[in-house]
């Protein structure tokens, strides 16, 4: 029958305005706890963002976190969302609420009634809530952008952005084994203990190469080695000249007498070498030990001209490594020379560049004051810092002779301890200082 | 969602007959008293709800007049009782009388002026409690009883109580469970000046309007009946109960007792007479909105803070009807809602 045919779709109409109205609202459910919950985690994604940057891990690893967390969050939000989850029959209500049908819906679905003329366009009522959906979220977009482009400090760069290059002590000490290995006159095994060192020192990461005390490690590696070197040298020197010492001898003597002190020191040397950090091979401490000797195979005049010639080659090897260094700066020597060129303490005439402790023919280095502040009994107190890139906070830069500024006006004279200054009249004290002019004015009015 | 109900629903025939028949006597009334629209659209509901009302006002507003009108269009037997101070309880339930019946004298019952089927009860609160009391069992259980003897109301029974709310030396007020048996309590308020020019070109003193009669008793019990077929969905049904229980549990509204499920009951009726009166076959949340307030009113009690704030029952029940909405359906936080109908 059309009667009951417009009837079907009009409830078919109205059951499909329920269900999107029931759809659109179960997804603001969700979205009312998706979106504070993404909030937070674009923050945390920002601040591993920030970490991932700093530690130079690959990009793949935040948006792989975004997106897993993206889809945590989701699942999360749902599970919440369902228990607030709205049936089409409950959207009915709500449609029949906002457009005044007077609960026919209701009364339609029951069975009671028939159901109403459709609408082919209806209104829910609802009207979204921006602020609530975009705040959150574009500001947690912020948060991201600002981790990804904020520029991250140079110095905490991994390698994915700059290599570090690596202190110059390792370089140094590299150069030193290198020229060892190539002379070909020390141990390896005391070679190989040097180069594992160092290369233990390399290991480390890249960006603790700079710390406080791997820094401490490579220059004490780098002293010690350069110790050894200058001590191997030395000791080689000492070797040298008593092997041209011992041909010579040999040359132009045939008494066996007058190479005994050559013989002494031969040997000193061989023990200086055979014992220190940088050995030498046991195929030449034994030459060297032959030299020493008169009775065992003595070695002839052209096996002391090779083991001249190989002992010189090492000691030019050794000497590449500089003798310990003058650690002042330029500046500390400049005044040390000044001070050198000047006419020492004992010279009255105190000026600067007259001479003297920090004096010199020059202006004293880095003096704040000019020198005329003498103390009472006339030398100067000044102390000075040479290095102002050294100082720190709190240090003392200097010191002066100076006198406590007292006015000789503000002297009241002798006074009794506790003594009352203002007698004043009985209880006004009281009233005066206790209330306010307001209120005294009134008490004083009623008193009157 | 409910299936179908063991309610028959008004057809298209009955809906119209009802619809004409009060309309009528909407109009009736209307010609009694000028501008109280609202006024006698709540004296119908009660009507219809076989309720008993109370109505609030100053004196001269018409609050007798009404309800002489409402007896002569319905053409029933209707009485007035004068509240006053020395009334006692048997000068409205009706006394035994002596009398020679039959060569024998015995006592004979003589109805006193509650056995009509409209009842004016004119300043209700200048009776004594135990007169009051008196009027509770016949307004309850529509019965009165004399000297162990239970004497039926006539059907249908109303009782139209009115008291006036400035002179209160000398006055019983009401108790809180005599209150409760009021449908309704309405507040009759003065006429509009168009309304009050009306009165004075129409109207003279000492003469009463002509009324002329437009229901029957048998047409009044069955515009009742009809009434009582009146389909409530489900969630009216659950917008009244919210809003019974709100009373006790929504905090900060400064009620100290909430409605009674009487109340409920009262919402329940009031807003199927009200769907009857406006031509529709089932009771709606509007319906319930549009007779909250006479309903719940006086039936809730505030607290002393309410008081001292200067908080009423009609601002308490406004804030009720804002907290509670028609429907229990959850508001998603990234919606905003538009302003229900």
């Amino acid at each position: 029958m059309p009667n009951q045919d417009k009837s079907l779709t009009d409830a078919q109409i109205w059951r499909h305005h329920a269900k999107v109205v029931s759809i659109r609202v179960n997804f603001h459910h969700w979205l009312s706890r998706v979106v504070p919950k993404l909030f937070v985690l674009l923050i945390l994604v920002a601040l591993f963002d920030l970490f991932r940057r700093e530690t130079a891990l690959p990009a793949r690893w935040s948006e792989s976190l975004l997106l897993l967390g993206t889809g945590c969050v989701s699942a999360w939000a749902w599970l919440q969302a369902r228990k607030h989850l709205c049936s089409p029959s409950e959207a009915l209500v709500r449609l029949e609420t906002v457009l005044g049908l007077h609960n026919q819906l209701s009364s339609a679905q029951a069975g009671i009634l028939p159901w109403p003329v459709a609408r082919l366009k209806i209104d829910d009522g609802y009207g979204l809530n921006w602020p609530q959906i975009l705040k959150p979220l574009l500001a947690g977009l912020a948060f991201l952008w600002a981790a990804h482009f904020v520029p991250v400090s140079k110095a905490k760069l991994g390698a994915g952005s700059e290599p570090i290059s690596e202190p110059p002590e390792f370089a140094q000490v590299q150069s030193w084994i290198n020229a060892l290995k190539a002379d070909d006159l020390i141990e390896p095994d005391k070679i190989e203990e040097a180069q594992a060192a160092l290369d233990k020192l390399r290991e480390r990461p890249a960006q603790d190469w700079y710390t406080q005390s791997n820094l401490e490690a490579a220059d004490s590696l780098k002293q010690l080695t350069e110790q050894s070197m200058n001590s191997l040298a030395h000791d080689l020197d000492q070797a040298d000249q008593a092997v041209e010492s011992m041909r010579d001898k040999m040359a132009n003597s045939s008494d066996p007498g007058s190479l005994q002190p050559v013989q002494d020191q031969l040997r000193q040397a061989e023990e200086n070498l055979a014992s220190g950090n940088f050995p030498l091979k046991r195929e030449i401490v034994e030459q060297l030990k032959n030299g020493e000797s008169t009775t065992d195979k003595p070695l002839s005049a052209s096996q002391l001209a090779a083991l001249h010639e190989r002992l010189k080659k090492g000691k030019l090897a050794a000497q590449t490594a500089p003798k310990a260094k003058n650690v002042l700066s330029d500046e500390m020597e400049q005044a040390m020379a000044d001070a050198a060129l000047g006419d020492g303490p004992g010279r009255r005439e105190l000026v600067p560049g007259g001479g003297g402790v920090g004096g010199g023919k020059k202006s004293a280095p880095l003096e704040l004051q000019p020198r005329d502040k003498s103390s009472p009994d006339g030398t100067p107190t000044q102390v000075g810092s040479d290095d102002m890139s050294r100082a720190s906070l709190g240090e003392t830069l200097k010191v002066s002779a100076s006198q406590p500024q007292v006015d000789p006006r503000s002297y009241l004279g002798m006074q009794n301890a506790g003594a009352a200054q203002v007698q004043g009249n009985g209880g006004e004290a009281v009233w005066r200082s206790t209330y306010d002019p307001g209120e005294a004015d009134t008490l004083s009015r009623f008193f009157k | 969602m409910t299936t179908r109900t063991d309610i028959v629903p008004l057809n298209d025939s009955e809906m119209a007959a009802s619809t004409a028949s009060l309309t009528r006597l909407r109009d009736a009334l209307n010609n009694v008293l000028f501008g109280q629209e609202s006024l006698i659209e709540m004296v119908m509901i009660g009507l219809l709800s076989r309720g008993h009302l109370l109505l609030e006002g100053l004196p001269g507003l018409g609050k007798t007049e009404l309800v002489k009108g409402l007896a002569k269009a319905l053409q029933l037997d209707s009485k007035r009782i004068q509240f006053t101070p020395d009334l006692l309880p048997g000068d409205i339930t009706g006394n035994p009388v002596l009398q020679e019946v039959e060569g024998r004298r015995t006592f004979v019952f003589q109805p006193g002026p509650l056995f009509a089927h409209l009842v004016l009860a004119d300043e209700i609160n200048r009776a004594s409690p135990k007169t009051q009391s008196a009027l509770l069992e016949a307004m309850q259980e529509r019965q009165v009883t004399v000297m162990g003897v239970a004497y039926a109301l006539p059907n249908p029974f109303f009782v139209l109580a009115t008291q006036n709310p400035i002179e209160l030396e000398g006055t019983y007020p009401l108790p809180e469970a005599q209150l409760d048996r009021f449908l309704l309590k309405i507040e009759v308020r003065r006429s509009a000046l168009e309304a009050l020019e009306k009165i004075v070109l129409n109207r003279k003193i000492g003469v009463e309007p002509e009324v002329p009669p437009v229901l029957s008793r048998e047409d009044l019990v069955g515009l009742l009946d009809l009434t009582q077929r009146i389909y409530l969905p489900p969630v009216v049904a659950n917008y009244i109960a919210r809003l019974v229980d709100g009373t006790h549990t929504v905090a900060g509204l400064g009620i100290k007792y909430g409605a009674s499920p009487r109340a409920a009951l009262a919402l329940a009726a009031a807003a199927r007479s009200r769907a009857l009166l406006h031509g529709r076959p089932n009771a709606s949340t509007e319906d319930v909105r549009a007779v909250v307030h006479p309903i719940l009113q006086h039936r809730i009690i505030l607290d002393y803070n309410a008081r001292l704030d200067g908080a009423s029952s009609a601002t308490v029940v406004e804030k009720l009807l804002a907290e509670i909405p028609p429907h229990d359906l959850e508001r998603p936080k990234t919606l905003l809602d538009a302003k229900l109908r």
